[in-house]
């Protein structure tokens, strides 16, 4: 192997099937350590606050939020559209990588995925509580109702309900047919008999018979096909939601392509600000390379370059248009406007930061990476913000503008949300492989041909 | 009254050379069992090509027609109502969902026709199982097996397994007929 | 006597025999129009109660909540508005009054009249409760508008902090003690002395029956004195009648016949009394055209009517008298007339003087000087020497005698009467008096030295130094009747049994002259039966006058004055005011204080300012610059954090807020009355606003000296509109009419060349109206425009619309829709339906005003609609706009989406804590919502379908003016048009038509139905 291929070998060190069996399955067989329980315990404080903001909203109304007239949508959605938007990495790492072969995929898929699923569950908490009356969220379904009136299909709110149930739908299997391989394996080296059982459940009998990889292979790129479309179509639709009214900031063409290079970009950020302390207290470090690390700073820099192509389009369109209520809404209330700071905020993370990985040593660098992921992160969601509350607050009447301040209530629910993903994901990490292990060991063996221990 | 032949090979060369040779041979019911998939072993095994891409596409026709069907029955048929001056069907508008409605049911027919069908799962326990050995199939051992109702078949599978190699070659026979199951 | 209890089941209603009903209605929906209750009364069938039948009331024989259950049960058998079923024993409501179907409201003519101040009004009644107030149009006085403060008296009647108890030194007292307390008073003061130490505190209000009863109390009580006080009343009016025309009279100004009309710092638009048809009089004359009216205004700080000026000028209102006097000087030179008048000469002249002055000439015997009631008597009398000498008495300004008199030192006199022991008791009834007395006149500590009667609707002021304390019927409980201002009776018929316990203000004079012990002797119908002078049968004209309303033919003859111009010449020269005025205002939302309680006025955005629960200290931009506050802190929820000023008057001082209003005259603050009630209660006025009153010199001063400084610290004020300029869009349109050419044109902001332009109205407008192209057009709409019989539209004459805000009120009332208090606009979750956008344009000092109310448009291509993912929102054959209450989920995605945000989001359970008496006042036919749900405009759709009902069953079509929208119903200027688009000769259909139409958002394509008329000024050419 020449130098370079060994800087950027997805697997180093030479590992077999049982050193790879032992170091990534070896963290859901130690025992939790201090720093483990003790993160969690801060974090149930964090689920705690998510609780009790949702009964205070159950309870009292949407009122205790901050939105108002004519701010209809505010962290509710922000947070909404952030977490779908972090919810694209994983399927999109599992799909479109797989697709297109890309060996590195291997490594981070399956924590990508289950970060997927978490912040689709987070993602979903708010459309579903934002009435402020869940128990009638039923009527968006087409039940047969007595009252002979159903659902209205020509909402995109309505697109949404089926798009996010899919993708959610999806993904959780897509993730679990590309588990059960490594439920078995969990199944097979547990030491005590209920763990044997619980795994047992969950592997279903799988026993690595040719036939089932057989079906296995096929159906898991089956999915990944259509996993693919469907996780492009589902930030579309999202996007849709805006782009099919008519508010200024909201009512524009290129809102789907930039919609999903902007979940892209956020989902990458996420990983990999995830990804860095979790290969660590994992010691996964030889599984997840900075290879891997540096693959997904080339997309964020890519993807953050589209989304910002997105933002200047937008502008673009505002100026070309000639609409006043553009103009104004672009050139006069995000430049200049009381939440200008939060536009400008919103330009340095996305624009500016991301531009630090032209650099290969920045691209390797793990604080680097980690400051730029997290800056990211914030950048699109005050890009959300940026779309709904300054687009929200400032439209057509000038009588009815007024300011958006977010409520205890609304902070609460945010931090809770974050509290809760978090926790998920360490609980994960804890009882799941949190890295594909049969893929591991396939792509281990595939490069190092003669291999077997 | 079934049995298994089970042996474990050093590695999935071996293992598919043992194969190959087994199945060329003469040998029926030959299953392996591997922690990943290994290339060549289908061709190994003789195995047709799955038949899940056929559930994918009638999963998907069936999608596309309930949610086109669902959405023109209730927003054209049963209650039209006039919404924005637009019609009531109104076909760009039921683009997305039944976009959505086709992945969602072909990737459930997908999955379940895997778990239910192909796999014949959920199957918790298997005579394979009483094996301790066994364990190693899902991690890092390369097993082959052998299933066959008749004594001098087994004991013939047996012999060949030692002869090529194998460790830990097993008989386990099952006492109790399990429903279904194809290896 | 005997008095048989009625049985404990049974449900009386009211007296509701006197229906109006609409012209269109007849019998079988309103019922027959017979008056009985009057008539029992009068004989043995009356109880002790005195007024009503004994058990009669809603609220005595069984609980409140009892009623509800009835109610609620006949509202669900009416099939609306019901959604729990009653729990209790559902009783049978059989002892109706004729004629009523349960379900089907029935109206009743009545009247009120507040600080001298009347209206004939119009009520409808659902089941025996009174559940909305509008003005009676068959008046020919009224002509059918009403204010805001008439929509408001629903929630005084129903308020729950109403008195309940009679009480003696705070301890609780029977209603026949205390009644016969005053009985005793009349006997032992009418044998010492004759009553010399008796006094009457009343509100002016010109009642020909309590007339009759004051005549009656002076037989027994000769020396007895009866002071007529009301804070707000107009002394200087009548003072300066008296100077110039020698004696008091009313002026009735007929500005639909003026062609020039200068405003003196007179609101004459304000909506209330006889500023409700001067509005709809001034309406009329500025319809574009040869003869339109062109309107000078001088005024301190910014009115609705000032708003609608050709050409303001921001004045101090202590300088407006030297303005006068230059006027009559420069006027004098071509008026003869004047000549004895010799005025003052302005130095320098302004042009606005001698523009006036020219244009006053010009249009002669048409013009018209009308003069505020703040400014002294001199002012008034020097208008009446203008007018006289233009000739324009008789013209556009008539007289008649004053409806009323009032002492213009009732309250002063009171005092040092019981100060030198001249009064011994004193019998207050209505107006609180000790909060609206100045504070150096000491009237509480005086009070408290006497035994003093109060009756009142509220545990005020008052009442907590008052000896004896009566709970008052509220006009919609009691018999009456006022004077309007050109003298006609209107009389007050009760609506509804009384809630509580109460007493009118007749009983209590009835109760003085012993006539309590025996009831039957008086009744009011009898007092008029006495004094009538009909001839032919009284019981039919007396059911004719309680039907209409009024006493047909009660006017005052009109009187053509001789102006005494020497008079005049000689009036007193008030001392100009040096450094900074106090400017008092009378409040568009708790007038003199009375109001203070009502939630829907204290949210009802001021016309001008938009500030909502709380008066400011308005001032100019350079004098808060002078204050050292040159910006106004925007700090979005916060509202505005505006500075505090400490203003000192006469040797009171008060913190009042600043508030910055462009247009202010400088070195002046203009302060609202009526507010900071010590006596509040805590969930509605409590710590609103500051008591202006506080700062009077005397009962009846409005201007002063006074010393202002900055406290340097803060208060939140909190508006329902932040952003005060279009930005250069075409929403509120102005048109500026070119009296040379007759055309109009308007400046309008072309975004592609960045610059105003002028442009001809009718060439700019034709690009603001009409469907454009679209991609995606249905068929169906086109095919509905023939196929359907209605299509609803409403139009909106912004040349009209004063801003006044009736329509807000109106719409509050009849639509159920709640109030959110501070804190919720605050954080901008006002729920109006129906909102006025006031923009200002041009200059900070001498801004352009421009109101534009808000309804729902009912876009024919609604962006709300289709955006709901449950069809909850969606658009009837008839172009309504429908929101379903019962199928929102609240995803606010149409709130969003709508362009003109006028949907509204029920953020919290708003009608959670109504008490049972304030649910009465709720309109059955209009679902409340819950939470979570949004709701909106739906042009009255409720009174849609009623009138639908109606005529269906006469096999009619619904005709032109027959459905009125709450909104249209109550303004004052008819600003509002509203009907059917298929009937060409409707209204609405011909301002539809109408080259000042336009449509607000033309190029979002969303077709709304509802439309504007753009507003056209009408400068002096020599001035703009």
């Amino acid at each position: 192997m020449s130098a370079a291929s060994k800087e950027n070998a997805l697997i180093t060190g030479a590992q077999t099937d049982t050193s790879l069996n032992q170091s990534l399955l070896g963290f859901v067989w130690s025992k939790p350590t201090r720093g483990y329980k003790q993160t969690l315990l801060l974090l149930s404080g964090g689920v705690g606050a998510l609780l009790l903001s949702l009964f205070l909203l159950l309870w009292q109304g949407v009122g205790v939020w901050g939105n108002n007239h004519p701010v209809g949508w505010g962290f509710d959605i922000i947070n909404f559209v952030w977490w779908i938007g972090i919810g694209h990495a994983g399927t999109l790492i599992s799909a479109i990588l797989l697709l297109f072969q890309q060996k590195w995929r291997t490594s981070i898929n399956r924590a990508a995925e289950a970060m997927t699923l978490f912040a689709v569950v987070c993602a979903l908490m708010y459309p579903t509580f934002h009435t402020g009356r869940p128990w009638f969220d039923w009527w968006m379904l087409p039940y047969p109702s007595t009252l002979g009136v159903g659902p209205q299909f020509k909402s995109p709110l309505l697109w949404d309900v089926f798009a996010i149930a899919t993708y959610g739908t999806v993904s959780l299997l897509f993730w679990y047919v590309g588990l059960i391989p490594d439920l078995a394996a969990l199944r097979d080296g547990s030491k005590s008999k209920a763990a044997r059982l619980a795994y047992g459940v969950f592997a279903l009998g799988w026993r690595g018979s040719g036939r089932h990889w057989s079906h296995w292979k096929l159906g898991y790129l089956l999915l990944a096909g259509l996993s693919t479309p469907l996780v492009l179509s589902v930030h579309t639709i999202v996007s849709f939601d805006f782009a099919v009214s008519h508010i200024p900031g909201w009512h524009s063409a290129i809102f789907p392509p930039y919609f999903v290079a902007g979940a892209v970009f956020s989902g990458f950020a996420m990983v990999v600000s995830l990804m860095i302390p979790a290969r660590k207290f994992m010691k996964l470090e030889h599984v997840i390379t900075l290879t891997h690390l540096e693959n997904m700073n080339k997309v964020i820099l890519l993807t953050g370059l589209i989304v910002s192509y997105g933002y200047a389009m937008e502008h673009f369109t505002a100026w070309y248009s000639g609409s006043e209520y553009e103009w104004t809404t672009f050139f006069e209330t995000r430049t200049k406007g009381p939440y200008a700071p939060l536009y400008w905020a919103m330009w340095f993370c996305n624009l500016i930061v991301p531009q630090v990985f032209w650099v290969k040593k920045w691209r390797r660098s793990l604080p680097v990476m980690f400051t730029v992921a997290i800056l990211v992160n914030i950048g699109m969601w005050l890009e959300r913000f940026v779309i709904i509350v300054i687009s929200l607050h400032r439209d057509f009447l000038p009588s009815s503008w007024a300011m958006y301040y977010p409520t205890p209530a609304d902070l609460a629910m945010f931090l809770g949300s974050i509290a809760f993903f978090l926790t998920a994901f360490m609980l994960f990490c804890k009882f799941l492989p949190a890295v594909a292990v049969a893929e591991v060991k396939e792509q281990n063996h595939a490069e190092h041909v003669k291999g077997p221990a | 009254m079934r049995a298994w032949v089970l042996g474990e090979f050093e590695g999935s060369e071996a293992l598919l050379a043992a194969t190959r040779l087994l199945r060329a041979e003469g040998l029926r019911a030959l299953d392996t069992h591997t922690p990943y998939p290994v290339r060549g072993l289908e061709e190994a095994l003789g195995l047709p090509r799955s038949g899940v891409s056929t559930v994918a596409f009638v999963g998907g026709v069936v999608g596309v027609l309930t949610a086109y069907l669902t959405m023109v029955y209730f927003n054209v048929v049963e209650y039209p109502l006039n919404l924005a001056n637009k019609p009531p069907h109104s076909p760009p508008v039921f683009i997305p969902v039944t976009f959505e409605i086709m992945v969602l049911f072909s990737s459930l027919a997908i999955v379940t026709s895997l778990v239910v069908y192909f796999w014949a799962f959920p199957r918790l326990h298997h005579p394979l199982f009483e094996h301790d050995a066994f364990r190693s199939a899902s991690s890092h051992g390369w097993w082959l097996s052998v299933n066959s109702e008749m004594p001098d078949m087994v004991m013939r599978a047996r012999e060949r397994l030692d002869a090529l190699g194998a460790k830990n070659v097993t008989v386990i026979h099952e006492f109790t007929a399990a429903p279904g199951g194809h290896a | 006597m005997t008095t048989k209890p009625p049985p404990a089941v049974t449900w009386r209603l009211p007296v509701l025999d006197n229906p109006v009903g609409a012209p269109r209605s007849h019998e079988s929906v309103y019922g027959h129009a017979y008056w009985r209750s009057v008539e029992e009364q009068r004989g043995e069938g009356a109880g002790p109660s005195g007024e009503f039948l004994p058990g009669a009331s809603l609220l005595d024989a069984m609980t409140r909540r009892e009623a509800m259950t009835l109610l609620g049960a006949s509202a669900a058998l009416a099939g609306v508005g019901c959604t729990m079923k009653p729990s209790d024993t559902i009783l049978p409501y059989h002892q109706a009054p004729e004629g009523l179907t349960i379900g089907n409201p029935q109206q009743y003519a009545t009247a009120m009249s507040v600080g001298g101040v009347a209206t004939p009004l119009l009520v409808t009644a659902r089941e025996g409760r009174p559940v909305k107030i509008e003005g009676n149009p068959g008046v020919p006085w009224s002509g059918g508008a009403s204010g805001p403060f008439e929509q408001a008296e629903l929630l005084c009647l129903y308020d729950p902090l109403r008195l309940k108890r009679f009480s003696q030194n705070g301890e609780p007292v029977a209603k026949e003690d205390a009644l016969a307390a005053l009985t005793r008073l009349t006997e032992m003061a009418s044998k010492k002395n004759k009553g010399a130490g008796v006094r009457l505190l009343l509100e002016p209000n010109g009642s020909p029956s309590r007339e009759a009863l004051l005549a009656a109390l002076a037989e027994s009580l000769p020396n007895a004195k009866v002071l007529m006080h009301a804070p707000l009343y107009p002394h200087a009016r009548y003072a300066g009648a008296q100077l110039a025309l020698g004696r008091r009279l009313e002026p009735h100004y007929r500005f639909q016949n003026a062609r020039v009309i200068l405003s003196l710092d007179a609101d004459f638009t304000f909506p209330h009394g006889p500023g409700l048809r001067q509005a709809r009089a001034f309406a009329e004359s500025r319809e574009p055209g040869p003869s339109m009216s062109r309107l000078y205004v001088v005024e301190p700080s910014l009115t609705i009517t000032g708003s609608m000026a050709d050409h303001r000028l921001r004045m101090r209102a202590s300088d407006i008298e030297a303005f006068t006097r230059a006027l009559v000087a420069l006027l004098s030179r071509q008026l003869p007339a004047l000549a004895q008048v010799p005025g003052a000469e302005a130095t320098p002249a302004s042009p606005f003087l001698e523009a006036v002055a020219a244009d006053v000439v010009k249009a002669g015997p048409r013009a018209v000087l009308v003069v505020g009631d703040r400014q002294p008597a001199a002012v008034h009398a020097f208008a009446h020497a203008v007018n006289g000498a233009l000739g324009s008495i008789g013209e556009t300004v008539t007289f008649t005698a004053p409806a009323h008199t009032a002492h213009v030192d009732a309250l002063q006199s009171l005092v040092a009467d019981i100060e030198r022991g001249a009064a011994e008791s004193v019998i207050i009834f209505g107006g609180n008096p000790v909060y609206s007395a100045p504070a150096h006149l000491g009237l509480a500590a005086s009070l408290k030295k006497v035994p003093t009667f109060y009756g009142g609707l509220y545990e005020d002021e008052t009442a907590r130094v008052s000896r004896w304390v009566l709970p008052a019927s509220h006009f919609l409980e009691s018999w009456g009747d006022v004077r309007l201002a050109d003298g006609s009776v209107a009389l007050t018929q009760p609506l509804v049994e009384p809630l509580y316990e109460t007493v009118s203000e007749a009983q209590v004079l009835g109760a003085l002259l012993g006539r309590f012990a025996a009831p039957a002797a008086w009744s009011f119908k009898e007092s008029w039966r006495q004094r009538s002078t009909v001839t032919g049968d009284f019981e039919a004209h007396f059911a004719q006058w309680l039907r209409a309303g009024w006493v047909t033919q009660s006017a005052f003859s009109t009187e053509t004055p001789v102006v005494n111009f020497a008079a005049v010449a000689e009036a007193a020269k008030t001392p100009a005011v040096e450094g900074m005025e106090l400017a008092l205002t009378v409040d568009s939302k708790v007038f003199d204080g009375r109001y203070a309680q009502v939630p829907w006025l204290q949210e009802l955005p001021d016309p001008l300012t938009k500030v909502v629960w709380d008066n400011a200290a308005l001032v100019s931009p350079k004098t808060a610059e002078q204050l050292g506050f040159p910006k106004q802190h925007f700090k979005g929820t916060d509202g505005y954090r505006v500075p505090l000023l400490r203003i000192t008057a006469h040797g009171q001082s008060l913190e009042v807020p600043a508030f910055v209003l462009p247009g202010h005259a400088d070195n002046s603050v203009s302060l609202a009355l009526g507010y900071g009630g010590s006596s509040h209660d805590k969930t509605v006025a409590q710590s609103v606003g500051v008591n202006a009153y506080r700062l009077r010199a005397t009962e009846n001063s409005w201007l002063s000296p006074c010393t202002v400084e900055n406290t340097g610290r803060h208060h939140t004020l909190v508006c329902t509109q932040e952003h005060w300029d279009m930005h250069q869009r075409d929403l509120a349109l102005q048109a500026v009419r070119d009296e040379a050419t007759q055309t109009l044109a308007l400046d309008t902001f072309d975004h592609f060349e960045g610059r105003w332009k002028k442009k001809p109205l009718v060439e700019h407008l034709q690009t603001l109206k009409g469907p454009q192209p679209a991609l995606y057009d249905y068929a169906p709409r086109e095919v509905a425009k023939t196929r359907v019989e209605y299509r609803w539209g409403m139009a909106i004459d912004l040349n009209r619309c004063t801003g006044c805000s009736a329509c807000v009120t109106a719409c509050y009332a009849e639509n159920n829709i709640p109030t959110v208090g501070k804190e919720g606009v605050k954080r901008n979750r006002e729920m109006a339906w129906l909102r006025v956008d006031r923009y200002f344009i041009g200059e900070l000092d001498t801004p352009g005003v421009i109101t534009q109310p808000i309804p729902c448009m009912q876009c024919e291509t609604a962006p709300c609609e289709y955006v709901c993912p449950v069809n909850a929102t969606s658009h009837s054959e008839e172009g309504l706009n429908d929101m379903v209450y019962n199928r929102c989920i609240g995803t606010r995605y149409c709130a969003n989406n709508c362009p003109y945000k006028v949907r509204r989001f029920n953020y919290f359970h708003y009608h959670q804590n109504k008490t049972p008496s304030e649910r009465l006042a709720m309109n059955p036919e209009v679902t409340v919502r819950a939470r979570g749900v949004m709701e909106k405009c739906t042009y009255c759709v409720q009174r849609i379908e009623r009138a639908r009902i109606e005529y269906r069953r006469e096999g009619q079509a619904i005709p032109d003016g027959a459905v009125q929208t709450a909104c249209q119903q109550a303004c004052p200027t008819q600003a509002i048009a509203f009907g059917n688009l298929n009937d060409p000769q409707a209204r609405v259909s011909r301002l539809h038509a109408s080259e000042r139409r336009y449509d607000l958002l033309h190029d979002l394509n969303t077709r709304p139905r509802t439309v504007y008329l753009a507003r056209v000024k009408n400068p002096h050419p020599g001035l703009s």
